[in-house]
């Protein structure tokens, strides 16, 4: 009895632990997708695109106007076409993540540039990215963008 | 013999996949229902200041993007609220899409505030995030975006 309770304790210590390590690496994992994210953006990588986001990913832009993953796609390799249209999204400027087990909250700030009815503007928005574990594999299922007014 | 084992195995096997399809589409149902009504709660006790009932629908690790991009925790948005004076919360329209254990619920909600002694009103499309954890379902990312389409 004496030896069971802190080979019990030393157990549920080693589970807290690696449940840690578990987050650690999910966060990692996470950050890792959403950089892979703003490369392929900027890329026009629709392929890489197709394969972090979910099918039926709800995508809210900066204008509050909302997108399919087909039509978002359609938009990424239209604006290699025109790359003066295409607002680009420069590094983010902070990014945190949240783990609820097998789904991530992704925040941080964005500065995009653009060309708005012929002049270049520069403005911050702040977003949310849902990411959901399934299948083997993160996929982005909701992504939201706002405007940082203040 | 081999022939019906193998027959009755096919149909034992086809069951249980189409109990399982049910089980996961009436679960799904329930989920979107069970969703749907929370969010209701919510405009609900945002206009009455029902700030208990809005700290049982927030995990504490909320994360909360307001209309102008403001970053707030929970308990900064409870404080808002709390000083804030919402004459109205409307859900225009809501969809959810359910993902196992997580909700999105997505949609146009208008609010009315006064500031100042005048009503504000602003349109918006909201984003939230639920997770279902032990026996409930907790919001754990909002945010809202003003339409300006």
């Amino acid at each position: 009895m004496k030896v069971i309770a802190p080979l019990v304790l030393l157990l549920s210590l080693s589970s807290v632990a690696s449940v840690a390590q578990d987050d650690n690496t999910t966060k990692s994992k996470i950050v890792a997708l959403e950089q892979l994210w703003n490369q392929a953006y900027k890329a026009g990588d629709t392929k890489a695109l197709d394969t972090i986001l979910d099918n039926g990913i709800v995508l809210v832009n900066d204008d509050g106007s909302v997108q399919t993953k087909a039509e978002f796609l359609a938009s990424v390799k239209e604006s290699q076409n025109e790359p003066a249209s295409q607002q680009q999204q420069v590094a983010p400027e902070s990014l945190n993540v949240h783990i609820f087990n097998t789904t991530a909250i992704a925040t941080g700030v964005l500065k995009v540039k653009g060309i708005e009815n012929g002049k270049p503007y520069t403005r911050r928005e702040r977003f949310i990215d849902t990411w959901v574990y399934k299948g083997g594999t993160w996929v982005c299922v909701a992504t939201d963008a706002t405007p940082v007014l203040h | 013999m081999r022939a019906v084992i193998k027959i009755l195995a096919s149909v034992a096997l086809l069951f249980v996949l189409v109990t399982l399809a049910f089980s996961q589409a009436s679960d799904e149902s329930s989920a979107r229902a069970r969703v749907l009504a929370l969010e209701h709660a919510w405009n609900q006790a945002e206009v009455f200041k029902d700030m208990k009932a809005l700290d049982a629908l927030f995990d504490n690790a909320l994360v909360y993007v307001d209309y102008d991009g403001s970053l707030l925790t929970k308990a900064e948005f409870l404080a808002h609220v709390k000083s804030a004076h919402i004459d109205q919360v409307i859900t225009e329209s809501m969809t959810v899409e359910v993902f196992n254990n997580t909700a999105v619920v997505s949609g146009i909600y208008r609010a009315t505030e006064i500031e100042h002694g005048k009503p504000v009103v602003r349109r918006g499309r909201f984003v939230d995030t639920w997770v279902f954890r032990g026996s409930t379902w907790v919001c754990v990312a909002a945010q809202a975006t003003p339409i300006l389409h």
